[in-house]
């Protein structure tokens, strides 16, 4: 079931109305219901069956570690490493069996011999609630959040149907008491919620599936379109990554808002970040605050990494020497972020060791930066300093996707970038040579008019702190609902549907 | 140990992890009144303020910790 189709919006608009026509107290079997329905119909029965047994694993995890934590700590302690082990090995091995295959075959070559590559289909989200599930089996074992018995009701909490699709990652604290509690029906949230909805098709439908084909088009045959074409390819791809998951999230979170369910948002406005590590700030936020709380923090404070923050003070000295094991700790968190992914190079590096290795060194540069800066008399406080930071940081994020893009191979990337620096054609630009990337003028003018109104809006929130949800909502009815359904009719009428225009996924949705 | 007497060992610890002299921490002080205090930063604070105080924080009361206040308070917990 695919969260753009017809049939995924008639099924959310049944669920919703069963949710606010039966008491408050029971609406989480509908909850759980819509969860069951929706796997049933993503999955197949050994795939559901997996699932299932994780999630009873988790459960009974969780409520032995809650009953033990205190009296018994190392009981406690086993049954987490043993239930994080199982959750984690299920994901690595249906997600990143060829990637550890390949690393197999690689030792097992040296001795003249290798080993068939198995091919495993993984249960829908895998990615996604498998680190949920992860964060609160640690979390129940830290004592941060408290334990759900009711095994109907974890259901409810760890199968969230919406979140399936491509997160965002909700912890148990943000999201466990509105989904099992219910919630009062309330307008606002219905009104609220759709409109976001809308907004997240118009993102995914009207503006990411057009730059889909002009950076399909390109990146098919790189040789018939080398240059200023692979330059606009690497920057069409950055938007259409940001329309499609950023949209695929509002469409999420829209959904749960309709059932009064708030979850945490995973984007901030990133291409108004100024350097890279604001940018990450802002970008697929759930999975870094994951990161950051379950990997980052613990092997910051393990004896290990006390003991390597203990030696390189003394060899480094002190300023320079405390931040040894954190630049380290962060290394093993972009590498898992690429990992993550998918176990694919282009993906370790593209979105994870790449950016880690330009966020320390631009940590570890920053004095000889400023220095410069001071030399240079460079005013850091002018709006054009302001927009070179934020084109910069646009520069490095489309360099590292543009090998994440690189569905072939990292060598492929390395070609594709060799190819964008070589040849010299700057007159595709003017000569009519953009019409042929599989675009009419229509669909550029609305292009443009859309990615103008996004911008528009996203420049409204940041400079002003408005939501344009909450001004528009300030304004009188008919005016109000003309922009509604002139958006809801933009969407029918502008959206890009059918075999062609294939909308049917969502790029995170495979991660 | 009295309130008064883990603040006088904690401004020396706030002063050596962010390398100012000046600064002097109350209950309320958070992350947004120290320019250095972030995410990071935190955890090398927390590991030296286990070190000065001879405790151990678990990563859930870490994350619970909203300003320096609760900080104190937990530390008055585990030295009892």
């Amino acid at each position: 079931m695919n969260i753009t189709e017809f049939s995924f919006f008639i099924f959310v608009g049944i669920a919703v109305l069963l949710y606010y026509l039966i008491p408050i107290k029971a609406r989480w079997v509908v909850l759980l219901s819509a969860n069951l329905y929706f796997l049933y119909n993503s999955n197949s029965w050994v795939l559901n069956g997996i699932w299932l047994g994780c999630a009873l694993v988790t459960y009974g995890a969780t409520v032995a570690i809650g009953s033990i934590r205190e009296k018994k700590p190392k009981g406690a302690k086993a049954i987490t490493v043993l239930a994080v082990l199982v959750v984690l090995g299920f994901m690595l091995a249906l997600k990143d069996i060829g990637f550890f295959t390949a690393l197999l075959n690689r030792a097992l070559r040296l001795i003249g011999k290798g080993c068939p590559t198995p091919v495993f289909s993984a249960p829908i989200g895998i990615s996604y609630y498998s680190l949920v599930w992860i964060g609160y089996i640690l979390d129940v074992f830290w004592g941060t959040c408290t334990v759900e018995k009711n095994p109907f009701k974890f259901l409810a909490f760890c199968g969230y149907f919406p979140t399936y699709t491509s997160g965002p990652i909700a912890k148990y604290q943000d999201v466990h008491d509105s989904i099992v509690n219910g919630n009062k029906f309330s307008y606002k949230n219905l009104t609220f919620g759709a409109q976001r909805v809308v907004w997240g098709l118009m993102k995914k439908l009207v503006i990411s599936e057009r730059l889909a084909i002009v950076v399909n088009t390109i990146y098919e045959d790189t040789y018939r379109y080398p240059g200023v074409y692979v330059w606009i390819a690497m920057i069409c791809f950055a938007f259409q990554l940001y329309t499609d998951f950023s949209g695929c999230i509002d469409i999420v979170i829209g959904i749960a808002e309709m059932f009064g369910i708030k979850l945490p948002e995973n984007f901030d406005l990133p291409f108004m970040a100024t350097s890279l590590a604001e940018f990450w700030r802002r970008w697929h936020i759930t999975l870094g605050g994951w990161l950051r709380d379950y990997i980052l923090y613990p092997i910051l404070k393990s004896d290990l990494f006390q003991k390597i923050g203990a030696k390189s003070k003394k060899a480094f000295g002190k300023k320079f020497g405390k931040k040894v094991p954190t630049w380290i700790g962060l290394m093993i968190s972009w590498f898992l972020i690429g990992f993550w992914h998918g176990g694919q190079w282009n993906y370790i590096i593209g979105v994870g060791i790449f950016f880690g290795v330009v966020i320390i060194l631009s940590e570890m540069l920053e004095p000889a930066f400023n220095k410069l800066k001071a030399f240079l008399k460079i005013n850091t406080e002018a709006a054009s300093y302001r927009i070179f930071q934020r084109v910069r940081t646009f520069f490095i994020f489309m360099t590292g996707l543009s090998f994440f893009r690189s569905y072939d191979g990292f060598t492929y990337g390395i070609a594709n970038w060799k190819n964008a620096l070589t040849v010299y054609n700057p007159w595709v630009l003017f000569d009519g040579s953009l019409d042929k990337l599989g675009l009419d003028q229509h669909d550029i003018y609305i292009l443009i008019f859309f990615g103008l109104l996004l911008a528009g809006s996203g420049l409204l929130v940041h400079f002003k702190k408005k939501s344009v949800r909450e001004i528009i909502a300030g304004q009188n009815l008919v005016f109000r609902w003309i922009l509604y359904l002139a958006l809801i009719y933009a969407v029918i009428i502008f959206g890009c549907y059918g075999v062609e225009f294939d909308s049917a996924s969502f790029i995170y949705q495979k991660f | 140990m009295n309130r008064d007497e883990i603040y006088s060992i904690l401004n020396g610890v706030f002063q050596d992890v962010f390398d100012d002299e000046s600064i002097e921490v109350n209950d309320a002080t958070t992350s947004a009144d120290i320019e250095d205090w972030d995410s990071l930063e935190h955890i090398n604070l927390i590991v030296a303020v286990e070190k000065a105080f001879g405790v151990k924080f678990n990563v859930g009361e870490i994350h619970n910790m909203n300003n320096v206040g609760d900080m104190v308070n937990l530390i008055i917990a585990k030295k009892g």
